[in-house]
């Protein structure tokens, strides 16, 4: 690589870039105004809001009056009540025009003042909020005036007031006011901060690539001495260095916004609420958190871009895109989600959790850490791909490729229309909206009622999803999901194949207990999610777990995934990046390497068979085993094979000899598909 | 265009040296290259052509759209790689000397276009740098382009300000930038005024004069009877004929390029 060309590169681009005003107004003028709008615009809400309820006055009819003169002294000095006579009450209660309604029975306190006891009638609207309002109000008035008339009482028998009180409670918020502000408004700074980041990545990308593919310039830039690679990393730095710089400029101005606005109104009740501040340490994390994040982006835009011959196009392409990496992020100021070792991973969302905890000043710093280092290694991924794809050739030439994805989004375009094919960047499209879906939805879906939420996810956010993306692109259905007839010798074979494989895993989990330490939580995570199946009894309970499972993930991971990956990467990579995948979707540590190993065969017979079925029914036996040893529960066969203890050496070697021949035996005798071919000609 | 003669000739001290001692600029051997669409038929846009372009000539290669012209030029300036066979440019292997041949090659297409937001004097020098030209010796030399093009006044204006045809100035002052002794020309007049279009295919005569090697592409007939020293035929990716005009006029029969290709394309492959 020759530096020189690079420098040449970037510098030509990042003029060009700075003398477009489209550029100039959300890099630089953009994250400007924003941050002072936002807090103004948010400050006159919450005053508007707050002042709205302070002023509420509630007008009170209160009948019969004299006979109360101490209640009636009591609710007239309260600023919120206003005491006032109408005709007709009940008629004025329902109409609105009066809140409360009280009536006083006759010789009321002098009743009282015997030792006596009587009742208030009151009358309020509970159609209308603020009647219902004003009655709490009158509550606390009543039972301030009920406390008082017991204590007379009691001193007038001559007893301590302790006795009809004898527990006080004091209340009282060990949040600071600092975390208070952070909750409301770090929140949605940490989002904004994180769009921001993305929205700076967006625009130089799509003008850089596409832009110039329309404007012919990039053919002329191709035919001179400049490596691709060259090419490639000139116009990566430049989106680089300006979605960082938006990312400066975001923070400098949230800062300065903060900092100095916010304590310039300290003075205000309200503004005080929202104040928080941000130290330079937190602010250097946080830079240093956005380095990987605009990375990661610029290499996304820049490679999607690639695919689109104008820079309307790239729009259309990346404002998908654009919108399902602000899902993670928005998910991240849900309340009640917080930054976890597991979620360290979640792109986006990490960084996102991450600056929410920072807003709020409670952070694991081991965590900062692991959120960096994820997104870096997604970032380098990313690179790596958008330098494949900005490599190619064909993709930057406009007339002789056409993206998969360009049926997908643009689907007034005739020649993009029929006979469209799944591509690896459709097959993570979607597997990003299926781990969406399942944050957004399955999982508080799940929480609320298990069974339903198990069902919502399976079918509405794990098998809809794939069938939607292959209606939208007109792919075949039964190309794309391998729908079609299996051996049944094939089927019969993957059982026991599938027990032997799941003995295996089991015993490779014992050996990770025991070698490594590592928490022995395979069977018991899996019980723990069976425990409550309990009531289920064994038909019901299989189909949820088991039989669901097996067609709604299959349909995902072994049809739609599998087969836009091995299209655009080759069988290899296509399988077992498509088990990965499967393996993360179950958001457990302890489980990602069992599960990925079992996606990777069940890819691979799905795959070499070309019928989705072997996948249906090896992860079948598989869910249908881990339920089955439950149902049993503790026996000595359950725990001398299945525990946490190496099985007896005869029964793994057994198993690994069943494993072994009937793979082969699958390998083979499968028929191996025509999709092979088409591959090969294709790469 | 006299002007011109005389600048290019200045360059020509500068000039890069040919791989080969040999009177072959542009060599193309058996040829081919097919796509592979998704979801669709490949298509071989070129198929094993055979052709020598020599040294100091003007080389036309004449064909309807979707003949396998511009295709084959890709192939020439490294764009595209070859399915099969061979492309060399002065010696130079197009896929294992890429380099090398990008250094010796000026490229311009009738689409080509400019970066609207640089001035035309960086948009020229932008590429000059690219070439790994000296910066004293491209200012010098830009100076000079925009002179003998006589659009000195618009080199600090905008490209996205500029006329068409001071738009096309630009683009041939970007081509000769690092005087290439061989260019390559896809149908450089399309889109074109006539004005500017005969500015054009006077400046590629002039190139021919300084001793330059041009390949060029074209459907219009008449612009290849006017400036090709020989002229290649081409249709559904074949060679169907080359030779000069008049070789190409007696074996046909015929009175002008127009219905020479006629009269090949109906009768299959005629080698003159």
């Amino acid at each position: 690589m020759n530096i020189r060309n690079v420098t040449v590169i970037f510098k030509k681009q990042l003029i060009e870039l700075l003398r477009d005003k489209r550029t100039i107004f959300v890099i630089f003028i953009l994250p400007l105004l924003l941050y002072p709008i936002m807090v103004v615009g948010f400050a006159q809400m919450s005053i508007f809001l707050i002042g709205k309820m302070a002023k509420e006055t509630y007008k009170i009819v209160i009948e019969n009056h004299v006979q109360a003169p101490e209640l009636f002294s009591l609710i007239e000095a309260d600023s919120q009540f206003s005491v006032v006579q109408v005709e007709n009450a009940d008629s004025a209660l329902q109409i609105g025009d009066i809140q409360l309604f009280i009536r006083i029975p006759d010789g009321f306190e002098k009743k009282i003042a015997s030792g006596d006891s009587d009742t208030l009638r009151i009358s309020f609207n509970g159609a209308k909020e603020i009647s219902d309002l004003s009655l709490d109000r009158l509550n606390g008035l009543v039972n301030d005036y009920r406390r008082e008339i017991v204590s007379r009482r009691i001193e007038n028998a001559g007893l301590d007031s302790t006795l009809v009180k004898p527990v006080f409670e004091r209340t009282e918020n060990v949040a600071s006011e600092e975390k208070m502000g952070g909750m409301v408004f770090g929140r949605i700074l940490a989002l904004i901060l994180v769009l921001m980041v993305i929205t700076g990545a967006y625009y130089p990308s799509v003008d850089m690539v596409a832009g110039e593919k329309e404007r012919g310039t990039l053919e002329t830039l191709l035919v001179s001495p400049v490596g691709r690679i060259e090419i490639v990393i000139g116009k990566y730095l430049t989106v680089f260095v300006l979605a960082l710089v938006n990312a400066l400029l975001n923070l400098a101005s949230m800062g300065l916004t903060i900092g100095v606005g916010l304590k310039a109104m300290g003075g205000n009740e309200i503004m005080g609420k929202m104040a928080f501040s941000i130290d330079i340490g937190t602010m250097a994390i946080i830079l240093l958190e956005l380095l990987p994040l605009a990375a990661l982006f610029s290499a996304i835009f820049l490679a999607i871009s690639a695919f689109a011959n104008s820079y309307k196009e790239a729009q259309g392409y990346l404002t998908p895109v654009f919108l399902a990496a602000e899902l993670p992020a928005m998910a991240a100021i849900l309340p009640g989600i917080e930054l976890s070792q597991g979620l360290a991973f979640v792109p986006v969302m990490n960084v996102a959790l991450l600056f929410k905890a920072m807003m709020v000043g409670d952070f694991d710093p081991a965590l900062i850490i692991t959120v960096w280092l994820s997104t870096a290694v997604y970032a380098a991924l990313a690179l790596r791909w958008a330098t494949s794809i900005l490599s190619n050739e064909e993709s930057l030439l406009s007339e002789t490729k056409v993206s998969p994805l360009t049926s997908l989004f643009s689907r007034g375009k005739k020649s993009y229309k029929t006979n469209g094919e799944a591509g690896p960047v459709d097959s993570f499209i979607l597997y990003a909206i299926a781990i969406a879906l399942l944050f957004l939805i399955g999982v508080p879906a799940q929480m609320s009622n298990l069974i339903r939420g198990l069902a919502i996810t399976e079918i509405f956010l794990v098998l809809l999803p794939p069938f939607l993306f292959v209606k939208q692109m007109k792919l075949n259905i039964k190309s794309t999901f391998r729908l079609k007839a299996p051996r049944l010798s094939g089927l019969l074979v993957m059982i026991p194949l599938t027990i032997s494989g799941f003995f295996l895993i089991t015993q490779f989990q014992v050996v990770f207990f025991k070698v490594f330490g590592l928490p022995f939580e395979y069977i018991e995570s899996m019980q723990g999610i069976l425990n409550t199946f309990k009531g289920l009894g064994p038909i019901l309970g299989f189909a949820a777990i088991a039989l669901l499972p097996a067609i709604c993930e299959e349909f995902l991971f072994r049809g739609y995934i599998l087969d836009g990956l091995t299209r655009g990467w080759g069988p290899v990579a296509g399988i077992i990046v498509s088990g990965v995948l499967f393996g993360a979707f179950h958001m457990d540590p302890n489980r990602l390497v069992s599960a990925s190993i079992l996606g990777i065969i069940f890819a691979m017979m799905v795959w070499r068979g070309d019928s989705l079925f072997y996948g249906i029914t090896g992860h079948l036996v598989n869910n249908g085993i881990a339920f089955a040893i439950f149902i049993i529960g503790e026996t000595p066969f359950t725990s001398r094979f299945f525990g946490e203890n190496y099985a007896p050496i005869w029964a793994t070697f057994a198993m690994a000899v069943i494993f072994g021949s009937t793979f082969y035996y699958l390998w083979n005798r499968l028929p191996n598909n025509i999709h092979n071919n088409e591959i090969n000609h294709i790469t | 265009m006299r002007d011109c003669t005389i600048v290019l000739a200045i360059g020509e001290s500068k000039n890069y040296y040919f791989a080969m001692d040999s009177d072959i600029a542009i060599r193309l051997q058996n040829t081919t290259k097919v796509f592979y669409p998704p979801g669709a038929q490949p298509v071989t846009a070129v198929d094993a052509l055979t052709l020598d372009i020599r040294r100091g000539e003007i080389f036309g290669l004449i064909g309807p759209n979707g003949a396998g012209k511009t295709t084959t030029l890709r192939m020439i300036s490294t764009v595209l790689k070859p399915t099969s066979g061979n492309v060399e440019v002065a010696g130079f292997n197009t896929v294992s000397h890429s380099d090398d041949v990008r250094r010796i090659l000026g490229f311009l297409s009738g689409n080509t276009g400019l970066y609207k937001n640089l001035k035309a004097r960086e948009m020229v020098e932008f590429f000059g740098r690219l070439y790994g030209m000296p910066e004293n010796d491209l200012h010098e030399r830009t100076k000079r382009l925009f002179e003998m093009l006589e659009m000195t006044e618009y080199a600090e204006t905008l490209c996205d300000a500029l006329s068409s045809g001071t738009k096309q100035k630009v683009n041939i002052a970007r081509t000769i930038i690092h005087d290439p002794p061989i260019l390559v020309f896809d149908e450089p007049t399309v889109g074109l005024d006539v004005m500017v279009a005969r500015t054009l295919t006077d400046f590629i005569i002039g190139l021919r004069d300084v001793g330059k090697t041009v390949i060029f592409s074209t459907h219009i007939m008449r612009e290849a009877e006017r400036l090709c020293d020989r002229i290649g035929i081409i249709h559904k990716g074949e060679l169907l004929a080359l030779g000069t005009l008049t070789e190409l006029l007696q074996k046909t029969e015929t009175n002008n390029l127009e219905d020479a290709f006629f009269s090949l394309a109906e009768t299959p492959k005629l080698q003159v």
